[in-house]
C-alpha cells in the first residue's frame, strides 16, 4: 500500500486547544492560503490559480476511471454519452449549548462521490423525466476513503460508475420507451453543451476557536433558561470547510472549495391556548472571524426571550384582507418562496407542472420599479456574508448573475445543464444535496428597487391605505419561516408561507402590536401585482432550501415592500398544554458573566 | 481536575440553579443519578391533572459514556466518530398494576413515527455536568410523558372493556426496590490503536484480488448506566462493548452477489482478539469470498447437514430466543390477550431433542460481556433453567406478567430509549452426549449412508438475518466421505423453523462460546456494528439430519466493465 499523508485524527479536535485548523486530508498542490485571503467578492476571481486545471491524487484517479470507463462502454450495445464525477471532501464541527451546558460536540471529515452517467444523446438522453409514474427515486452516490492513493480512489469511482451506468441503462430503455408512444411537450435539451471549465484553488481550512464557541454557545443558551417563558431553546456553532473536485468526460477538471460558519440560536415557547411559539435566529459567515463577538450573540438570544413573552401574550390575528408591509428578511423569504421557484428552469420541462412563468419572457410580471437577479457569486451584501455564494455548481457549471426580471419584465430563468427556459445552456445554477440529482436551484435571489422610499414612509403609506380602506391597522409582517407552494397543475396555485412575526400598524398611532396565528396565502400573480413600493433598507436572509435535489444553501436580498393588499388565515396550531410544574432555571446573574 | 475541585464546580453548578423539583432525598454522590432520582419522585408526587389518575409509578434511564467507531476499507480510513454519549428516557405511568397506561398502541394507525405510541419520552442530555441542562430535559420529558400516559391509560381502559373478559394478565408485576451503585471509571478506549486496527485488518483484503467491498469497521462504547424508579431504585451499573466487523463482497460474472461477514464482540477494546489473529481472519474471509465465486452453482440440496464453529451457536442465536422470550405483545385494541400470544413461546413444548438444556444466567457480573447484576427495570438477574431434557421448562421474563408466568427473572433488556422486552443474556445449550471428534463424525459418515449420498454440507459461518430464520451460509463446503472439502458458492436454507432444532441428530466436539450482538428490537435482522450483547456457549458441531437449501439465483446484473485492477492484470500492467 503506497504512503498516503492521512487526515489528522480527527479526535484531537475534542480536545483541542484555543485554535482548531483540520488541515484537508488531500495534499493538493501548494499551501493553503491564509484563512481570509480568499477574495470573497463579486465574480470567480480570487484564486491565482483559476484557469489551471488541478493536477493532484483526486483529480487524476477521477480522470482515469471516468476515461477508461468511456472507453470500457464505448463499444456497448448502449454506450454512455457523458461521465461526470463529483467528489466532496467535508469537514465539520457541531457544537451545541442547551441551558448553558454542552449537548453535542461532534467533528466529522467525510468525503463522498457523486457520479452522472447518460446514455443517449444530448437532446434526449436517460436523465430524461419519466412522465409514467411511479418512478421511484434512487439515492446514489457513496462514501469515499480518506486517502490519496490513487487504487483506492479509482476502485471507488469504478464501483459508482459501473453502478449508475447500469441504472442509466435500464432507465433509458425506459425513456426511449416513452419517447416513441408520448407526446414531447417541452423538447429541450437534456444536457447542454457547456465550455470545459479548468479551475484550481487550494482546499479551505476549517479554522475556529473552539473554546470561544464553546464558550459562547454555553452563554448564549444559558439566557435561554434564564425566563420560564422559554419551553425549550438551543444555540448552536457549526462550521464545515469543504474542497470540492469536479471531473468530467468533455475535459472539466476543477478544483474548488469554500468554508461556512454560522451560529443559530432556536427558543420555543407554549401559549395558554396550546400554540407552539418558535422564533430563531442565525448568524452567518464565510470565516470564523466574522461571526459576531459573544455579547451580540447574548444579547439577540435575549431579545428573542423578550419577543417570545411578547408572542405568547399576543392576541391570535383572525382572517385578514388588506395593506401589509413585508419587511426585515420577510420580504426576500416571500420572494425566494413565491417567485425563486417558479424561475427555476427545470420546473419548465415538468408536464404537470403549472410553468407560471412559461412563454411569459419580454412581457412584465412585477412592477415596473423592481429587478431580480440571481447572483451566487456575491459572497457578501448588505455587510452580511451570503450563504447562496459559490463558484461552480454542482455540474461543473462557473455560478453566473442572471438576471430574472429587468424594470418588472421577465428576462430569463435559473437554469442547469437541463435548460427548460428561453436559455440554451447552463448559467450555473445546477445545484443538488450529496447522493441527489442537480436539477436548477436558487443561489443569492437578489431583489432591487430603482425607485424606493424611506422606510418610515413605506410605513405612512401603509396606514394612509388602511385609512383609506376604514380599517383599524394593516399588517407588518417582519419574519416568514417556511411554508409551501404548489406548483403542479392537478391542484391550484397557491402558497402558503407561516409569518412568525406579524404586527398589527394601527391607524390611530397607538404602537404596533405583535399578534400570532398568521399564514400569508394567495396565488403568485395576484400577489405580484399587489406590490406598490419599496423602502430603502435591503436586508438579508440566510438559511437552506430543500427541494428537489436536496437541501442547498440560499440567500435572498430585498427591500421592504408594500402591498396593496394580502390575505391571511389561521395557522395551524398546536394543542398541547403548557408544563404543569415550573421550569428549572438560571439565575440571570450568572448568565451575564 | 481534582475531585476537590470537581465537587466544588458542582456545587457552585448546584447553586445555580434554581430547582423545579423539590430534593427528596440524600444524594449518591452522582450529578446524573441524583437528579433522575430527584425527578421521578418529583414527577410520582407533583404531576397532577384535574380529574385524571396521577402518576402510578416513574422510571428514568440514563446512558453516560464514550464511544469510538471507524471504518476503514481496504487499508484506508473512510471515517470516524470518537463521541461523549448521554442520552436518557422517562415513562410515566398512570393507572394501577393490574391496568396501567404502559404498553399500549393502536396498530391500525400505525405505530412507528406516532410519538403518542412510545413508551418512553426520549432524553438527548447534556454531554457535561451542568445540572441546569439535564433538570430542564427531565422537566420536559416527564411532563410530556405523564400527559401521553393519561391520554394512552383511558384509551387502553376503554379498549380492553371492549375486547372483555379474555384472561389478560395484569399489566405490571411487583418487586422490591434495589439500591446498586457502581461508579468505577469508564474503561479508557484506545483511538488510535482501534484505528490501526481497522486500517490493517481491512488491508488484509485487496480489490486486486477481484473483491468489489472489503470494509473493517469497529465500535467500542463503555458507559454506565443509571435507573431510577419512584418506588425507590437506585442503579448505576457499568456497562459496554467493543466490535470489529469484517466484510467482503464481490458480484460475479452472472450477477450472484459473493458475500461474507465476521464479527468479534468483547466487553471492551482489550477483551477483543489480537490484531494479528483478527488481521489473519479477515485475510481467510477474503479468500473464502473468492473461493466460493470460483465454485459450481448447486441449485438444491436436501440432506444431511453439519454446523461447525460459530455457525453452530448460530444456529441457536437464531432459532432459539424466540421460544424462551416470555414477555408477551403489547396489548392492541382489537385482539384478546389469547389472540395475541397464541403464536408466541409455550411452557411444555418440545424445542430440542432429548437430553439438551437451555440455561440463562446473567451472572451477576457486570465486567463481562451481556453480563450484569440488575436488569433494566432493577431485578436482579436470575440463573432460569429454559430448557429441560428437549423441553420448555421456563421462559425469560420482565416484570410485565404472562398469564402462566407471573414474575420476573430479571431479564428486562433493551435500549436506554426503546423498548424492554424479556431477552437473553449469557446462555449454554447443551447436550447429554456432547460426543468426541471422531465419534460425532462416525455418526456423520451414517447419515450419509441414510441420505444415501456421497457428501454433505459444513456450515461454518452465516449472514445475519432475524430471529426464527436461519441466515444464509457465508462459509459453506462440500465434504465428501472421504474428507475432501470443496467450497460452495451460494444456498438458502429453506422451510426452516424452530422445528428444526428437533432435527438435531447429534452434538460434539466440545463447546463454543460466541459473544454476539442482539439487535436493539428482538423482531429486527441484527446491526453489523452495534446492539445488545449476548453470550451463548454450545456444542462445536452439530449435525442436523435432513435439510433443505436452495440456489437464490442472481441479485443484480453484473458489472458492466472491469474493475481497474482486473483490467490493468489482463492487459498485464
Amino acid at each position: 500500500m503506497p504512503a498516503v499523508r492521512r487526515s489528522r485524527p480527527i479526535h484531537a479536535l475534542a480536545i483541542a486547544g484555543a485554535l482548531v485548523l483540520l488541515p484537508c486530508s488531500t495534499s493538493g498542490e501548494g499551501a493553503p492560503d491564509a484563512p481570509g485571503a480568499r477574495t470573497l467578492a463579486a465574480g470567480i476571481d480570487g484564486p491565482e490559480a483559476a484557469g489551471n486545471a488541478p493536477d493532484d491524487p483526486a483529480t487524476r484517479a477521477l480522470a482515469a476511471e471516468i476515461d477508461r470507463a468511456m472507453a470500457a462502454l464505448g463499444a456497448s450495445e448502449a454506450p454512455p454519452y457523458h461521465v461526470g464525477a463529483e467528489l466532496t471532501e467535508t469537514r465539520a464541527v457541531r457544537i451545541v449549548g442547551e441551558s448553558g451546558g454542552l449537548h453535542d460536540w461532534s467533528p466529522s471529515v467525510r468525503r463522498w462521490l457523486d457520479v452522472d452517467v447518460r446514455i443517449g444523446s444530448r437532446e434526449l438522453d436517460s436523465s430524461h423525466a419519466l412522465r409514467s409514474g411511479n418512478e421511484r427515486p434512487q439515492r446514489g452516490g457513496t462514501p469515499v476513503p480518506l486517502t490519496d492513493d490513487p487504487a483506492a480512489l479509482r476502485h471507488v469511482a469504478w464501483l459508482e460508475i459501473d453502478e449508475r451506468y447500469r441504472a442509466a441503462r435500464e432507465r433509458w430503455a425506459k425513456v426511449k420507451a416513452e419517447h416513441e408512444v408520448l407526446v414531447e411537450e417541452e423538447p429541450s435539451q437534456d444536457l447542454a453543451p457547456v465550455e470545459p471549465a479548468r479551475y484550481s484553488e487550494p482546499p479551505p481550512e476549517l479554522r475556529f476557536d473552539a473554546r470561544a464557541m464553546e464558550r459562547l454557545v454555553q452563554r448564549a443558551s444559558r439566557v435561554l433558561a434564564e425566563e420560564p417563558v422559554v419551553l425549550d431553546g438551543a444555540v448552536s456553532f457549526s462550521g464545515s470547510a469543504q474542497t470540492t473536485w469536479f471531473v468530467s468526460s468533455e475535459g472539466s477538471r476543477i478544483r474548488h472549495g469554500g468554508s461556512h460558519y454560522r451560529i443559530d440560536i432556536d427558543a420555543q415557547t407554549i401559549a395558554d391556548d396550546g400554540d407552539l411559539l418558535q422564533l430563531y435566529a442565525s448568524f452567518d459567515a464565510h470565516e470564523a472571524d466574522r461571526l459576531p463577538p459573544v455579547e451580540t450573540v447574548v444579547a439577540r438570544a435575549r431579545e428573542l426571550v423578550s419577543l417570545l413573552a411578547q408572542l405568547r401574550a399576543a392576541p391570535l390575528e383572525e382572517p385578514y384582507s388588506g395593506p401589509a408591509i413585508l419587511s426585515d428578511r420577510a420580504a426576500g423569504v416571500f420572494f425566494h418562496e413565491i417567485f425563486g421557484h417558479r424561475v427555476e428552469g427545470h420546473r419548465l420541462k415538468l408536464v404537470d407542472n403549472a410553468q407560471t412563468f412559461r412563454n411569459r419572457v419580454g412581457e412584465r410580471i412585477l412592477p415596473e420599479f423592481l429587478s431580480v437577479v440571481d447572483d451566487p457569486t456575491l459572497a457578501r451584501a448588505a455587510g452580511t456574508d451570503l450563504n447562496g455564494f459559490y463558484r461552480f455548481d454542482n455540474q461543473g457549471v462557473p455560478a453566473g448573475r442572471v438576471v430574472l426580471v429587468e424594470d418588472g419584465v421577465l428576462e430569463g430563468f435559473l437554469e442547469s445543464r437541463s435548460p427548460g427556459g428561453t436559455g440554451t445552456t447552463s448559467n450555473g445554477h445546477g445545484r443538488r444535496q450529496q447522493g441527489e440529482d442537480p436539477v436548477s436551484r436558487q443561489g443569492n435571489l437578489i431583489v432591487e428597487a430603482s425607485h424606493t422610499v424611506p422606510d418610515a414612509e413605506l410605513r405612512r403609506m401603509l396606514i394612509e391605505r388602511a385609512r383609506a380602506e376604514g380599517r383599524d391597522y394593516a399588517l407588518r409582517i417582519e419574519e416568514i419561516q417556511g411554508g409551501f407552494t404548489f406548483t403542479g397543475r392537478t391542484i391550484p396555485n397557491a402558497f402558503n408561507v407561516n409569518a412568525v412575526l406579524a404586527w398589527r400598524v394601527w391607524v390611530d398611532g397607538r404602537p404596533d402590536e405583535l399578534v400570532r396565528g398568521v399564514d400569508l396565502i394567495g396565488t403568485p400573480l395576484e400577489a405580484f401585482s399587489k406590490i406598490v413600493a419599496a423602502g430603502e433598507l435591503h436586508s438579508v436572509f440566510n438559511g437552506a432550501c430543500g427541494a428537489e435535489s436536496g437541501w442547498v444553501p440560499v440567500s435572498g436580498v430585498a427591500p421592504s415592500l408594500l402591498l396593496a393588499s394580502i390575505e391571511t388565515q389561521r395557522k395551524q396550531r398546536h394543542q398541547t398544554t403548557p408544563p404543569l410544574l415550573p421550569p428549572p432555571l438560571a439565575r440571570p446573574a450568572e448568565a451575564r458573566e | 481536575m481534582t475531585r476537590r475541585v470537581a465537587l466544588a464546580a458542582l456545587a457552585a453548578l448546584l447553586a445555580s440553579v434554581v430547582p423545579g423539583a423539590d430534593p427528596v432525598e440524600p444524594r449518591h454522590g452522582d450529578p446524573s443519578l441524583d437528579l433522575l432520582g430527584e425527578w421521578t419522585t418529583t414527577a410520582l408526587e407533583r404531576l397532577r391533572i384535574d380529574g385524571s389518575p396521577p402518576p402510578h409509578r416513574v422510571v428514568a434511564s440514563a446512558v453516560d459514556g464514550v464511544s469510538y467507531t471507524a471504518r476503514a476499507s481496504f487499508g484506508d480510513l473512510v471515517w470516524e466518530a470518537p463521541g461523549r454519549q448521554r442520552r436518557g428516557s422517562v415513562e410515566v405511568v398512570v393507572g394501577a398494576d393490574e391496568l396501567d397506561s404502559s404498553r399500549y398502541y393502536d396498530r391500525r394507525v400505525g405505530r412507528w413515527g406516532n410519538q403518542e405510541a412510545e413508551p418512553r419520552q426520549e432524553m438527548m442530555l447534556a454531554i457535561e455536568d451542568g445540572e441546569l441542562a439535564f433538570a430542564r430535559d427531565l422537566w420536559r420529558a416527564t411532563d410530556v410523558s405523564y400527559k401521553k400516559a393519561v391520554q394512552r391509560w383511558r384509551t387502553k381502559v376503554a379498549a380492553r372493556r371492549a375486547v372483555g373478559g379474555d384472561g389478560a394478565p395484569a399489566d405490571w408485576s411487583a418487586a422490591e426496590p434495589v439500591v446498586a451503585i457502581d461508579l468505577g471509571p469508564l474503561r479508557a478506549i484506545p483511538e488510535a490503536e482501534l484505528r490501526r486496527l481497522v486500517e490493517v485488518a481491512s488491508s488484509a483484503l485487496d480489490s486486486a484480488d477481484g473483491l468489489d467491498r472489503g470494509e473493517v469497521t469497529v465500535n467500542v462504547v463503555d458507559y454506565r448506566y443509571y435507573t431510577t424508579t419512584s418506588d425507590g431504585t437506585r442503579l448505576a451499573q457499568p456497562e459496554g462493548y467493543a466490535v470489529v466487523h469484517a466484510f467482503a463482497s464481490l458480484v460475479r460474472d452472472d450477477g450472484v452477489e459473493i458475500a461474507d461477514e465476521v464479527q468479534w464482540v468483547a466487553r471492551d477494546a482489550a477483551g477483543l482478539p489480537p490484531s494479528a489473529t483478527i488481521v489473519e481472519e479477515v485475510r481467510a474471509l477474503g479468500r473464502n469470498v473468492l473461493a466460493r465465486a470460483a465454485a459450481a452453482d448447486v441449485d438444491y440440496y436436501e440432506g444431511p447437514v453439519v454446523f461447525e464453529d460459530r455457525a453452530a451457536a448460530e444456529l441457536f442465536r437464531y432459532l432459539v430466543p424466540p421460544e424462551i422470550m416470555g414477555t408477551p405483545p403489547a396489548p392492541e385494541p382489537d385482539r384478546s390477550y389469547r389472540s395475541q400470544t397464541r403464536q408466541g413461546p409455550r411452557l411444555g413444548r418440545r424445542l430440542l431433542p432429548d437430553g439438551w438444556s437451555v440455561v440463562d444466567d446473567p451472572g451477576g457480573a457486570p465486567g463481562v460481556l451481556g453480563g450484569y447484576l440488575y436488569d433494566r427495570e432493577g431485578v436482579r438477574g436470575e440463573r432460569v433453567e429454559l430448557v429441560s431434557d428437549g423441553f420448555v421448562r421456563d421462559l425469560l421474563m420482565t416484570r410485565v406478567p404472562r398469564a402462566e408466568k407471573r414474575k420476573s427473572t430479571g431479564h428486562a433488556r433493551g435500549s436506554v430509549t426503546g423498548e424492554w422486552t424479556a431477552r437473553p443474556s449469557r446462555w449454554r445449550v447443551g447436550s447429554s452426549k456432547n460426543l468426541t471428534d471422531r465419534t460425532f463424525d462416525r455418526e456423520v459418515a451414517r447419515a450419509l449412508d441414510r441420505a444415501r449420498t456421497d457428501r454433505l454440507l459444513v456450515v461454518r459461518r452465516m449472514l445475519r438475518s432475524r430471529p426464527g430464520q436461519l441466515p444464509q451460509p457465508s462459509w459453506a463446503v462440500w465434504r465428501y466421505a472421504d474428507g475432501r472439502e470443496e467450497p460452495v458458492d451460494v444456498l438458502e436454507f429453506d422451510n426452516v423453523d424452530r422445528r428444526t432444532l428437533r432435527g438435531i441428530a447429534a452434538a460434539g466436539g466440545g463447546e463454543l462460546t460466541l459473544g454476539y450482538l442482539a439487535p436493539w428490537d428482538p423482531d429486527d435482522v441484527p446491526d453489523s456494528d452495534t446492539g445488545l450483547p449476548m453470550v451463548v456457549t454450545a456444542p462445536r458441531r452439530l449435525l442436523v439430519e435432513d435439510m433443505e437449501l436452495v440456489f437464490p439465483g442472481p441479485d443484480e446484473q453484473p458489472h458492466a466493465y472491469p474493475s481497474p485492477a482486473a483490467a490493468a492484470a489482463r492487459s498485464g500492467s
